[in-house]
């Protein structure tokens, strides 16, 4: 004799087994979609930590644990406005999950984004200028607009500190 | 060369975009003083008026604590809706009692139990800056706290638990610029008011000051800022914190955002740096303390 609740659970097991397997097929897209996402995230956060390393040169330049010269501080104003050059491109991809700090405004708001990239862009060059006459006591201020740029960006379109996937 | 022949020249750092009003003469040099004052204590961010982009002291500006919103109050002079009817007396008891003039205390979100450690020449020179600005008519908001924080006898009972009104004292066993870095930082910049954790009941925990809070204001974390090497900033140089009061920018290049970034942008950058090697150098005299506010 085989009890009612028995029969029950038996009549369940088409629906678990189809549950199951759309769990495994969504779990399997989800996985799949974050391999392919993780390599687009890892060449935003390169070109950041690019930037990041010329402004943290620089400051140690301007906080004399590196003696100034002039032709390095060119290079490191270049290379924050050339990497801010390839922002658009890098942030295409809409990416809202995953290990990213980047709010989905970014593309909501996806013009302000791209004349953001682009002021940092103009800042950088007018630092790299100001490098380029080798006048360390310009180049202070212009770090700080450099620097307000960068800020400019990351007050709307940064998760804050404790948002962040990497703490 | 000095740090302060590069880094003091022009930072494009404009005055505080306020309305003044013309002073006697004689009052310049109080009003001067006190601009700094309000700068060394972070511009009174908390004052500002999120609707005015002239960024006045109107207040309005909703202040998230674990215990509710506050809305910053208004600190022009203005007379019926500011403190522009405050005698000196008023100021003074305000500032160092957190007692309004009609006898109420104010929520310890007013760091009064900081400002309490300030001198009287620094009180009054903040209060002559102040009533050097133009009269904004703003009515004040009650803060959304709820029952028993809504209710100001709460905070008289929190005062008798947690608070004395004291003054700074400098150590004579220690420099005058260790002194004038802890004045700073103790009384002025109100440093351990974000930067220490609090208890349940919302007190300054003070054996663990400045190690950082999870639960700063308006639910930001407030990194730990002894010179603990691994949780703290015990690998920066000294160059390191005049260079993030000065600029925003963090030794790894990156800055920092939310009402840091503010209270530097609207004041701490425009310190001496005289004032900024002062407070590096006491927060380096600091007992480390390892607590990591940045796990989850």
């Amino acid at each position: 004799m085989i009890r009612p609740g028995l029969r029950f659970r038996r009549s369940l097991v088409p629906v678990a087994l189809a549950s199951s397997a759309a769990l495994g097929v969504l779990l399997g897209f989800a996985n799949a979609q974050e391999d392919e996402n993780k390599p687009v995230l890892e060449y935003r956060q390169r070109i950041m930590a690019g930037q990041r390393a010329s402004m943290a040169n620089m400051g140690d330049i301007l906080k004399f644990k590196m003696p100034y010269d002039a032709s390095h501080f060119v290079v490191h104003a270049k290379n924050i406005g050339e990497f801010a050059k390839l922002i658009p491109d890098a942030f295409e991809k809409k990416i809202t999950e995953g290990l990213t700090d980047a709010k989905p405004e970014v593309w909501t708001n996806w013009d302000d984004f791209v004349a953001k990239a682009q002021a940092l862009t103009e800042a950088s060059a007018k630092l790299q200028a100001a490098a380029e006459t080798g006048d360390m006591k310009a180049v202070t201020p212009l770090v700080k607009t450099v620097n307000d740029a960068c800020r400019g960006c990351h007050d709307p379109y940064r998760k804050p500190e404790e948002e962040r996937f990497k703490r | 060369m000095k740090v302060s022949a590069i880094l003091g020249v022009g930072l494009g750092i404009p005055a505080l975009l306020v309305s003044r009003v013309p002073q006697p003469a004689e009052d310049a040099e109080a009003i001067r003083r006190g601009e700094y004052v309000l700068q060394a204590s972070g511009g009174c961010s908390c004052h500002g008026d999120p609707a005015s982009a002239s960024y006045s002291l109107a207040g309005g500006r909703p202040i998230k604590t674990p215990f509710g919103t506050i809305y910053g109050t208004n600190i022009t002079p203005d007379k019926e809706t500011g403190i522009g009817s405050w005698t000196d007396e008023d100021f003074l008891t305000a500032m160092r009692e957190g007692t309004s003039p009609e006898g109420e205390p104010y929520y310890p979100v007013f760091p009064y139990t900081s400002f309490t450690r300030m001198t009287d020449r620094d009180l009054l020179d903040l209060k002559a800056y102040l009533f050097s600005l133009a009269p904004v008519k703003k009515e004040n908001r009650e803060p959304d706290f709820s029952f028993p924080y809504s209710s100001r006898s709460s905070v008289r009972v929190w005062r008798g638990l947690y608070f004395e009104p004291e003054r700074f004292e400098p150590d004579p066993g220690k420099s005058d610029e260790w002194n004038r870095g802890a004045y700073l930082a103790q009384a002025v910049a109100h440093c351990g008011e974000c930067h220490t954790p609090r208890t349940f009941m919302g007190a300054v925990d003070e054996s663990r000051y400045y190690a950082g809070s999870k639960d700063g204001p308006e639910g930001e974390v407030a990194p730990n800022i002894t010179p603990d090497e691994k949780t703290g900033i015990g690998s920066w140089a000294t160059a390191d914190i005049v260079w993030f009061l000065q600029s925003n920018l963090l030794p790894d290049g990156d800055s920092t955002q939310g009402l840091m970034a503010e209270i530097i942008d609207k004041g701490y950058q425009r310190l001496e740096e005289s004032d900024l090697k002062a407070i590096a150098l006491y927060l380096e005299s600091l007992e480390p303390i390892e607590n990591d506010v940045k796990a989850k």
